[in-house]
């Protein structure tokens, strides 16, 4: 079966819904979101503590609730959804290969493509932790999904390595339960998730925070009976003698997210190492022509506050292609944006200077902790944006806008092109 | 209940001998502690078909490498299973690894190996750009191949099955006694999945007061106490813990060969290979194992495979680790395979140490122990239509074209349910993992029979719905629901309301 849409999003979580959305609203016809699980919402709807929406719809919602937001009103539009529908297959002109229960198997063709296929759990064999293979180990999100969608527990004493938001997240969840939760063990010297998840899901519950330790070894027959840990040096290397037993029948596993992009890389899409996102521009649009990427599949966000805003822009990215008003924009001057001191990516990572009156905003994160400092956008030795930033950390996102008439200006018109670092000020 | 002939050891040994056997008309039981076949030595291994130009001449080994490497391709074609003869390459880096080349080489031609060629840097370099620049010259093996060790033994098993032999699976052996020329086995039950499972449950009929005319002893690391029961210590297995770094499919594509180092005292090096499903794949070391059932990884071992294997190969990119296992191999004292009725004991014939090259060596040795058995008791072969040596699958969805899958689905509602992402593996191959003669009933069972949670994402996404599919399928509540044997259950209990 063959079937044709303006335009096809990949994945119908928070992403692809709001994509879908936003595209529906600029009066896009004939869009898809493909979602391979039974209902939209993506890992929202296992998601069921509060916290989401501050900035969407400045209040406080679960993410069952927060995904409603936007499932109900897809309803009301003819938006094509089709559930339980797993894209097997892509290639770079667009053409789509899935399968679903109601129509077997399609090929499905597209004007422009939203990627937004969310992200995977970084698993313990990734990690390479020694010991006996055995039951009890989970990813965070994993453990997740059972205990909260499916009801049942995965153990009775719990440790959790890494100290990632869904982990300090399951710590509370688990503790709530009725489970032990021994602590959380955190290999860098400082938190992997969000502030107001330390306190809110560790702090409030007496859990503590083991910073700069690791887990060696895991011990047991069939299923997990214990854990070895170990304090690190600053190479991060398990230092001899710092060695504690931890006896537990679950571990959970919060140590990073990997951007599910095996069908970016089959559609021939160029990635950008750091983020294992695509390498993508300011609208968002990857190396391929109309495809455009967005959410934790492009890079992993903190909030889905913002996964949602870039989901949206997305769709208004597409909605201009699909009306052929942004390709010329590739026989424009080019600059790459690159992460200066301090800062471990920037999005996006080129810009084409099309418009003059054109804001952009550059997102970064840092590869380590700052107080009271400032970032700055530096072109041809020019500071043409400068932002205080009262506390930098990697696990969250910031953002500094930029203004294209001063890339213009910097670059004699784009004639001298220079690139645009964005760096923490010495 | 009343057998001809026990097999001890569902391994890919015991099971390709119970495949061979089962041909005759003669009662055969395979008892196995662990709840499914391949969980031991085959199941973590490096999966080599191995020319033969190592073991040493005249030697058991030796005669049943060459014969295995020559009966696997024929095998796995009866048996669908993957088997691909890539060739081999082992590696020299400088005049003392050529000597070494030039000896194996000389060997491989005693033992009969054919296909073999001491090949210069550009011939390596050409066919294996990844290889460290450094190489001087290599033994090219061309009759060497790799096959999937657990995918050989599960479809061995099914078709022993097949053909009427009794898989008694968790259940183990504890004593063993002859009266009157007859052994009588005691078991103990390891675990409850196979008989809580509705599909094929293990009826306890089968496994209480086992009588038997001949006992196989394919017990792998184990196979020393079992032949200690009936008396016979002549030999020991020293079990040694080998270590392994499976990599993505992405990496796979990059390497077309088997890539030793030259052997030393301890094997046959770390080796750098491809797997039959395109996985790229590092390892074993060999250590000592002070418990022939800790299949522990340890650091130390990993990053000693790891450095190990740079120094042939180029091309590895740790972050594309996606798991690590560790395997026992059955090492004996005796330094030969040991493949022959007790001396002690009458009627029970050990087929023990098999370690490398057991795998390859595995088809040969199956049909050397028909004679054996053949040899002491009278079996006579069953009606053509009564037995059949081959078992046809289905062709995966993931390896099908295009117009293929369109084909299937339309037919199948159960096709278009895509359980496992990274591997592309519909619910129907898991349901058929499950009614398979040698069914799945665990996540690691259905694992190795479909790949689903074999690839990247290490069954983060997909086990919930093989857990699901199993629970359906089997009638097992879904709180017992095992990764490999009954003690390791996946989830606790249910929570609140």
């Amino acid at each position: 079966m063959v079937k044709e849409f303006n335009l096809v999003i990949i994945g119908g979580g928070p992403a692809g819904m709001a994509a879908a959305l936003e595209a529906y609203a600029l009066g896009i016809k004939d869009i898809a979101i493909l979602e391979r699980d039974d209902s939209l919402g993506g890992i929202l709807k296992q998601c069921i503590h509060n916290g989401f929406g501050l900035h969407v719809f400045k209040e406080e919602l679960t993410g069952p609730e927060y995904a409603l937001r936007f499932s109900e009103k897809i309803k009301e539009t003819d938006i094509t959804v089709l559930l339980n529908t797993m894209v097997i297959n892509a290639e770079k002109n667009k053409t789509l290969y899935a399968v679903n229960p109601d129509f077997g198997f399609m090929t499905i063709k597209a004007k422009a493509v939203v990627l937004a296929m969310g992200c995977r759990e970084r698993s313990r064999g990734a990690l390479r932790i020694p010991g006996a293979n055995v039951a009890g180990i989970f990813t965070a999100g994993t453990a997740q999904r059972f205990v909260n969608m499916e009801g049942i527990l995965p153990g009775t004493k719990a440790v959790i390595l890494g100290s990632g938001d869904i982990g300090l997240i399951m710590a509370r969840r688990m503790t709530l339960e009725g489970i032990k939760v021994l602590g959380v063990y955190e290999i860098m010297d400082y938190p992997g998730g969000l502030t107001r998840n330390i306190v809110q899901c560790l702090d409030d519950f007496n859990i503590p925070l083991h910073l700069s330790t690791t887990i060696v070894k895991i011990h047991g027959i069939g299923r997990v009976t214990g854990v070895t840990t170990a304090k690190v040096d600053k190479n991060m290397m398990p230092i001899k003698g710092t060695e504690e037993y931890v006896e537990c029948d679950t571990l959970l596993l919060s140590v990073g997210l990997i951007p599910e992009n095996e069908l970016t890389e089959q559609m021939g899409v160029g990635m950008y190492q750091v983020t294992g996102g695509a390498y993508v521009d300011q609208d968002l649009e990857t190396d391929t022509e109309g495809i455009f990427a967005c959410g934790n599949v492009l890079h992993v966000h903190d909030l889905v506050d913002y996964v949602t805003m870039e989901g949206q822009k997305a769709a208004r990215s597409a909605k201009a292609y699909i009306e052929e008003s942004i390709e010329q924009k590739k026989t424009k001057p080019e600059i790459k944006v690159v992460p200066g001191n301090g800062l471990r990516y920037v999005l996006p990572q080129h810009i084409y200077l099309k418009d003059n009156d054109e804001k952009i905003k550059v997102f970064f994160r840092s590869k380590a902790r700052y107080k009271d400092i400032v970032v700055r956008a530096l072109i041809n030795d020019e500071v043409i944006a400068k932002k205080k930033v009262i506390r930098l950390i990697p696990s969250e996102m910031e953002s500094i806008e930029i203004k294209v008439s001063d890339l213009f200006i910097q670059t004699d018109n784009g004639i001298n092109l220079k690139d645009l670092v964005i760096e923490v000020e010495q | 209940m009343n057998y001809d002939i026990c097999i001890i050891g569902a391994g890919v040994v015991g099971s390709l001998i119970a495949r061979q056997l089962s041909k005759y008309k003669v009662r055969i039981a395979v008892i196995e502690r662990n709840v499914d076949v391949s969980m031991d030595a085959t199941g973590a291994n490096s999966g080599i078909v191995h020319s033969g130009y190592d073991a040493k001449i005249g030697t058991k080994k030796a005669r049943f490498n060459v014969e295995g490497c020559n009966m696997m391709p024929k095998l796995c074609e009866d048996l669908s299973v993957k088997c691909k003869m890539i060739g081999s390459f082992v590696l020299a880096f400088d005049k003392e690894d050529e000597k070494v080349l030039q000896q194996l080489y000389d060997n491989g031609i005693q033992n009969g190996v054919t296909g073999m060629a001491i090949v210069d840097k550009d011939f390596i370099l050409e066919k294996e750009p990844y290889v460290n620049p450094l190489v001087t010259k290599a033994l090219y093996a061309k009759n060497a191949g790799i096959v999937s060790p657990y995918k050989l033994n599960i479809a061995a098993m099914d078709n022993a099955i097949m053909n009427g032999v009794t898989f008694l699976r968790e259940t183990k052996v504890t004593g063993i006694e002859k009266k009157d020329g007859l052994f009588h086995i005691s078991v103990d039950v390891t675990g409850d999945i196979c008989s809580m499972s509705k599909v094929d449950p293990i009826k306890e009929a089968d496994r209480t007061d086992i009588t038997t005319k001949i006992v196989i002893n394919c017990a792998g690391a184990h196979a020393d106490e079992i032949s200690h029961i009936v008396g016979d210590d002549s030999f020991k297995i020293i079990p040694r813990r080998g270590e392994y770094i499976l990599f993505d499919k992405t990496e796979g594509s990059r390497i077309n060969t088997v890539l030793f180092q030259t052997p030393t005292d301890k094997g046959k090096g770390i080796l750098v290979t491809p797997t039959v499903d395109g996985n790229l794949m590092i390892g074993p070391d060999a250590t000592v194992a002070q418990d022939k059932d800790d299949k522990c990884t340890n650091s130390d071992n990993l990053d000693y495979v790891y450095k190990t294997a740079t120094q042939s190969y180029t091309g590895l990119n740790m972050k594309k680790s996606i798991t690590v296992f560790a395997g026992i191999r059955a090492t004996p004292n005796t330094s030969d395979f040991i493949i022959e009725e007790s001396s002690k004991c009458r009627n029970f014939i050990n087929v023990a140490g098999i370690e490398s090259p057991g795998l390859t060596a595995s088809p040969a040795i199956a049909v050397y122990v028909e004679s054996i058995v053949k040899s002491l008791v009278e079996m006579k072969e069953k009606e053509k239509d009564e037995y059949t040596m081959t078992v046809k699958h289905d062709k995966p969805f993931s390896e099908m074209t295009n117009e293929e899958k369109e084909k299937a689905c339309s037919s199948d509602e159960l096709c278009r349910k895509i359980i496992c992402r990274c591997e592309t593996v519909s619910e129907k191959e898991i349901v058929a993992a499950i009614y398979a003669p040698c069914g799945a009933r665990t996540v690691d069972g259905v694992k190795k029979r479909t790949r689903a949670g074999m690839g990247r994402c290490q069954g983060g996404f997909c086990s919930p719905h093989v857990m699901r599919i199993l629970s359906e399928h089997t009638g097992i509540p879904i709180n017992r629901i095992a990764k490999a044997n009954a003690n390791s259950c996946i989830l606790g209990r249910y929570s609140r309301g």
